[in-house]
Order: C-alpha cells, then sequence, then structure tokens
C-alpha cells in the first residue's frame, strides 16, 4: 500500500497535475493582483480628474469674479460669503454634494469650509507655488479621502472626496478571491489529473508493449505509431530502434548459425575418426595417420574462425590496411608461384597475361589472401587440365585483375548471392573448399577495405572469371 | 552385410567406411549422388548411408532417385541440418532415418543394426538356427553355448545366410553382400569359404548346418 502510495506520488501522472495546478494558481494570482491594481488605478485617476476640475472650476470663479473673499461684505445677491461661494461651486459640483470637501484658503487662513467638513479641518501642506496639483491620501475623521489642491493667486482650494467605495469595492475583490482561488486549484488539480491521466495513459501502453519486448519477439511494435503528435514520434522512435536491434540480433544469429554450420563437418570428422582410433587398438601409423588428419581439421577450423573473425571486425572498421607499393606483375607472379603445385595436383595449368610497370599501393599481406582465396576456388571448381587465366591491366585510372577458369560455373541467379557470408551457391561448398566457404566474403571485404569492388561473371558450364577493380587514386 | 557410403566430404566417408569395416561390414563409397546412382544400379547393397549437401546430386533427389527406380534398401541420412523442416523432408523423400552432424559413431553403427533387422523382418541383435547363435554386436558366434571363433569373412558370410534363414541364398548373391566392389566375382573363393564354415559348424547328429542347393546355392535351415 505504501509502496503504491509512493509510486502515485512520484508518478508523472502526480508530478503533472501538480505542476498544472501551481501553474493555474499562479495564473490566479497574477489576474487578481493586475485587476486589483488596474481597478485601483483606474478609480483613482476618474476621482482624481473630477475633484481636480472642481477645484479648478472653484478657483476659476473665485478668480474671474474677483472676490475678496477675506474683505467679503454681504449684499443683496449674497447675503453671506458661504452663499457667495457656493454659487461658485455649484457650477462645478459633480459629485455627491454632502460628501464632498470643500476647503479655501487665502494667505491668512482657511476662508471657507464646506458644511460637511465641520470641525475638521484638511490639514494640507502650504507651498507658495502656483498651479500646483498634489494628490494624496490622508484621513479625514478616520475615512480615508482622496485629495486635490490647487493653488492660485492668494487662494488655494482643496477638494476632497472620501474613497471608501472603492475600498469597499476592492474588499469585496478580494474577499471574491480567497473564495475562488482555492476552489480553481482544487478543480485545476483535478483538470491537470484528468489531462495527465489522458496524455500518459499512452505511455502506460506504450510501457506495458515494451516490456514484453524481447530477443524473440522483436517482430512486434508498439502501437500508437501513427499519431501525430510527440507520443507517436516516440513510439515510431522506438520502434525504429527495435527494427535495428532485431535487425542485429538477425545478424548475430545467422553469424553464430553459420560460424556452427562451418564448424560442424570438421567437428564431424575429428569425433568420428577419433571415436574409431579409440575402439580398439590400432598400428603406430595409423594412429600417427588419425592425429595428422586431425592436426589439419584444427587448422581448417581455426581458418574457419579467422575467417568469421576477419569479416565481423571488417565490418566493424576495425581493420587497418598496412599499405605498401609494389610492382603489380611481380606481386601476381609471387602468389601464383604458391599455388602452381595446388593446381598441378589437379592437372590444371595457371597462365598469367600481366600489365609491366603497374605500382600499386596495398596492403600485400591482405590482397595475397584474397587472391589465394579465389585462385583456390578456381582450382577447386574447375575443370581437371584446364587451363586457369590471370590477367593485370590498368584502365581508366583502375587496376583490374581477373581470374578466370573453365569450369560448372555459378548459376545466373546466384552470381549475387556468391559473397555473401552467409551463402553457398552450391550446397556442399563449405564442405569441399574445407571453409572457405566464407572465402568469397573474405575477399570482399579486402577488395572493399581497399577502396575497390569485386564482382563474378560466369557462363554456366563454361568459364567463370572473378574480377578485382582497385582504384587508381589510391596509389601514392 | 555391404553398406554404400554417400559423402562428399572424402575425410568423413573415409572414417564411415573404416568404422564400419571394423564392425565388419562393407562399405562402398562415392562422393555424390551422381555417383552413388550407378553404384546403387550396378550393385545390391543392405543398406546406403547418405550425406545431403552432395555436389551434382543431393542426397534428397538421390533418395527419390532411387525409391522412383524401385530400390527399396534402407536409407540412413547425415547432414549438418538439424532443422525439423529439413528432417521432414528428409524422410518424406522416402529415408528411413536420420542422423545429424557431428555424430557419436556408435550411435551410428547402432541404427545400422536397427536398419538392418528392420529389413529382414528380425526383433534382436543375435541370429539364431537351431543351436547356432550369433551375436551381432560381439561379432561372435556360439554353437550349443560354446563359442565358434571365425575369421571376418566366414562371419561375414554367415551373417547374411542367417538373415535369410529358410531361404535358398545364391553364390552371386552371397558375393554382392559379403564383398565390396573390389572383388573378382569369377573364382570359387566363396566355395572355399562355405566348406571351412561347415567344417567348424556341424551338429552333434553330424549334419552341417550350411546345406547346399545344386545349382541354386546355400541355405540354412532351422
Amino acid at each position: 500500500m505504501i509502496n503504491r502510495l509512493k509510486l502515485f506520488f512520484t508518478s508523472s501522472r502526480f508530478k503533472i497535475a501538480l505542476w498544472y495546478a501551481a501553474v493555474f494558481l499562479v495564473l490566479e494570482t497574477i489576474l487578481g493582483v493586475v485587476i486589483y491594481f488596474y481597478i485601483l488605478q483606474k478609480s483613482e485617476a476618474a476621482l482624481d480628474s473630477n475633484i481636480e476640475s472642481q477645484a479648478k472650476a472653484i478657483l476659476r470663479g473665485i478668480e474671474e469674479k474677483h472676490f475678496d473673499l477675506e474683505t467679503f461684505q454681504p449684499d443683496s445677491i449674497y447675503k453671506s460669503k458661504d452663499e457667495l461661494i457656493w454659487d461658485i461651486i455649484y457650477d462645478a459640483i459633480v459629485f455627491n454634494r454632502r460628501n464632498t470637501f470643500i476647503q479655501i484658503s487665502s494667505l491668512a487662513g482657511v476662508v471657507f469650509k464646506s458644511a460637511n467638513l465641520v470641525g475638521n479641518e484638511i490639514k494640507a501642506e502650504q507651498s507658495n507655488q502656483n498651479k500646483i496639483i498634489k494628490y494624496y491620501n490622508p484621513k479625514l475623521s478616520e475615512h480615508p479621502i482622496r485629495l486635490c489642491i490647487l493653488r492660485g493667486r492668494g487662494y488655494s482650494v482643496i477638494v476632497a472626496y472620501p474613497t471608501d467605495q472603492i475600498e469597499q469595492m476592492l474588499g469585496l475583490l478580494n474577499e471574491l478571491y480567497l473564495i475562488i482561488a482555492p476552489l480553481f486549484f482544487i478543480i485545476s488539480i483535478a483538470g491537470g489529473f484528468v489531462i495527465s491521466y489522458k496524455s500518459l495513459s499512452r505511455i502506460d501502453k506504450i510501457i506495458l508493449k515494451t516490456s514484453e519486448i524481447t530477443a524473440h519477439n522483436l517482430k512486434e511494435i508498439i502501437p500508437g505509431g501513427n499519431y501525430k503528435d510527440e507520443f507517436g514520434r516516440l513510439v515510431n522512435t522506438m520502434n525504429e530502434m527495435i527494427g535495428r536491434i532485431k535487425k542485429s540480433v538477425e545478424y548475430m544469429n545467422e553469424f553464430s548459425l553459420a560460424a556452427a554450420h562451418e564448424l560442424k563437418t570438421p567437428l564431424t570428422i575429428l569425433r568420428g575418426e577419433i571415436e574409431i582410433a579409440l575402439k580398439s587398438e590400432k598400428s603406430k601409423e595409423r594412429y600417427i595417420e588419425v592425429l595428422q588428419s586431425n592436426y589439419e581439421e584444427t587448422l581448417r577450423m581455426i581458418r574457419i574462425i579467422d575467417n568469421l573473425f576477419f569479416i565481423s571486425k571488417s565490418e566493424k572498421d576495425l581493420i587497418k590496411l598496412e599499405r605498401c607499393p609494389v610492382e603489380l606483375s611481380t606481386f601476381l607472379k609471387s602468389v601464383v608461384d604458391n599455388m602452381k603445385m595446388v593446381a598441378r595436383e589437379r592437372g590444371m595449368y595457371i597462365s598469367l597475361n600481366l600489365s609491366k610497370d603497374i605500382i600499386i599501393n596495398i596492403d600485400t599481406g591482405l590482397i595475397k589472401q584474397a587472391l589465394y582465396n579465389i585462385i583456390d576456388n578456381a582450382i577447386k571448381y574447375g575443370i581437371e587440365k584446364s587451363t586457369i587465366e590471370i590477367t593485370s591491366k590498368e584502365i581508366s585510372e583502375k587496376i583490374n585483375i581477373s581470374i578466370t577458369n573453365s569450369g560448372c560455373g555459378i548459376e545466373p541467379d546466384k552470381v549475387e548471392k556468391i559473397f555473401d557470408k552467409f551463402y553457398r551457391a552450391d550446397e556442399s561448398r563449405t564442405k569441399k573448399s574445407g571453409g572457405v566457404g566464407l572465402g568469397l566474403s573474405v575477399v570482399k571485404s579486402i577488395i572493399e577495405l581497399h577502396g575497390g569492388s569485386v564482382f563474378v561473371n560466369s557462363k554456366p558450364n563454361e568459364t567463370t572469371t572473378f574480377s578485382i577493380s582497385l582504384p587508381k587514386e589510391e596509389l601514392v | 552385410m555391404r553398406i554404400l557410403v554417400l559423402e562428399d566430404e572424402k575425410k568423413v566417408a573415409s572414417f564411415i567406411k573404416k568404422g564400419l569395416e571394423e564392425e565388419l561390414y562393407k562399405v562402398d563409397t562415392a562422393f555424390n549422388g551422381k555417383e552413388g546412382l550407378e553404384l546403387t544400379y550396378s550393385n545390391e547393397y543392405d543398406l546406403i548411408i547418405s550425406d545431403i549437401m552432395m555436389p551434382f546430386m543431393n542426397g534428397i533427389d538421390y533418395v527419390r532417385e532411387i525409391r522412383k527406380g524401385g530400390i527399396t534398401t534402407p536409407v540412413l541420412l547425415l547432414t549438418v541440418k538439424d532443422s525439423t523442416k529439413s528432417k521432414i523432408e528428409g524422410l518424406d523423400s522416402g529415408a528411413d532415418d536420420y542422423l545429424t552432424k557431428p555424430f557419436l559413431f556408435e550411435e551410428l553403427t547402432a541404427r545400422v543394426r536397427a536398419l538392418l533387422r528392420r529389413k529382414d523382418f528380425i526383433k534382436e541383435n543375435i541370429l539364431k538356427a537351431g543351436e547356432l547363435q550369433l551375436d551381432l554386436v560381439a561379432h561372435k558366434a556360439s554353437l550349443s553355448g560354446e563359442e565358434v571363433m571365425l575369421t571376418p569373412k566366414e562371419y561375414s558370410i554367415l551373417e547374411y545366410l542367417l538373415r535369410n534363414k529358410n531361404k535358398i541364398v545364391s553364390r552371386t548373391k552371397l558375393i554382392e553382400h559379403v564383398y565390396d566392389y573390389h572383388f573378382d566375382s569369377g573364382t570359387n573363393v566363396i566355395d572355399v569359404y562355405i566348406n571351412k564354415l561347415r567344417n567348424k559348424l556341424t551338429n552333434k547328429d553330424g549334419k552341417p548346418f550350411i546345406r547346399t542347393v545344386r545349382g541354386m546355392g546355400y541355405s540354412i535351415k532351422d
């Protein structure tokens, strides 16, 4: 249970939901703050412009009519100073008259206070500067007010208005926020879960399917690759990866199968010969014969394994060529000299038709091996007492070496495949050639390491020609 | 008993031949299906051991061919392929048994014995006729519980006669089954061996086990 809970809290689903809710909360708060200050700012600005225009109107009224408020005497029009001022004020008043505080001062002191100020006086800092408008928020008998002071020639007018309403509204807004925010937070967590569940349930499917995949069922694919979103891409990428793994697993399987197959013939011989030798007592000569044969088979197995290693190493680019310049015709002659004996055993003759003075920069050991494999094949599959022809020449920046024999040849549909390491044109080829079934793959690897190419041209039951083409530009 | 071994890998063919010869079989070898066909049609074999992968004609085609030609000799296939599919293909082509390389030679000889028993409708590895017993595994003959020493050739002749108990075996048949193809059938060497055998194997009542059927051949009866 604890584990499941732990799993839940560490799950991406939980984390996503939490993140989602947190982001939501932050956004909500920012929105609240912005609304709060926007409303505060806008309503203060509206108030300010009103009280300012009232103050201006009053000041203008006083100044235009050149009233001397300090020496005012009642007359037939204005029975009192207040009446005179109110006459001026009326023109300007916009707000509720009862809530608007007006205070007019001269240099000598306060000359007028609106009735609602009663015993209060707005304490505004005095200044000699004219026409300066100042807003600030003092308190008038515990009521917050917004104040505008306008200074004219001789008089300063203060118009103030209580800001209770604004504050009330903002207070309501705060309350509303405190109710809504937690509610939204809870809703957003739930929403986060829904969203993460919806998107992650596909991840769960991917996990489930992926966990089922082993080396044996690499044919299977993870479903969901046809979605165009990130998950679809993830699935496709994983499927591609599985495809690549499948390929290399298949390759390894084929490789080990081929290796096992190649080794079976020498092992059959070793096992059989030893078993029979041990069954009953034999002459010394017979034991020597068996050991001799066992030794040959051991060598054959070493050769098979060397070939397999060579091919897999060359596929991984692990082979470094040790090139040195040689004169091709001399080099070919020396290779062929070693093979002449083998050819003679089958009554075959090797004829050479070599261009002189071609200097070629090659890994002589490897090229010798490649030529040996081809010529050896030519001898094994050639007709007895026939001739093997080897030619070399330079054709358009390329060095061509060709080896032709007369024999059963290779059927056209098999020609392409004979260089495949796991292919045998003739099923018995590996056995007969003593593990050199891999020989042609080795040839191909060697020639390709040199940047060249090898191909074969065969007329069944007539002649077969192996052509090696090495690039001239590789030469120094 | 005469066995044909078809195997393109000469060394494999050679050790099978040597091993089977130690077991007192006569063995001919051929290195591909075509050579094998010629030998099969020109000689009478008791058993054929054939590799599957051979040049010119593979083992499976070879078996199909000889079965089509009416030859019922048991065939044991040898191959490195060990997939079930190739086993099925091999057996369905008309072969009687199957052995994958590398094999235990003991197993090969056991299978050879089994196939030969089946061919002659024998259930045991001991052939009997009256008081005479021939152990096919130990290669020993005994008469009334006493061992009779036989030369390999004598053994082969006795084995063939006992396998064909109660039948008349012609001289040519005997030659075909107890000699490989290096034998010159013009000689009367068989008669010499039969005489030697007769001397070694006499009943208490003095009657020889091996009877001569004039103009036809020899026979052993219960």
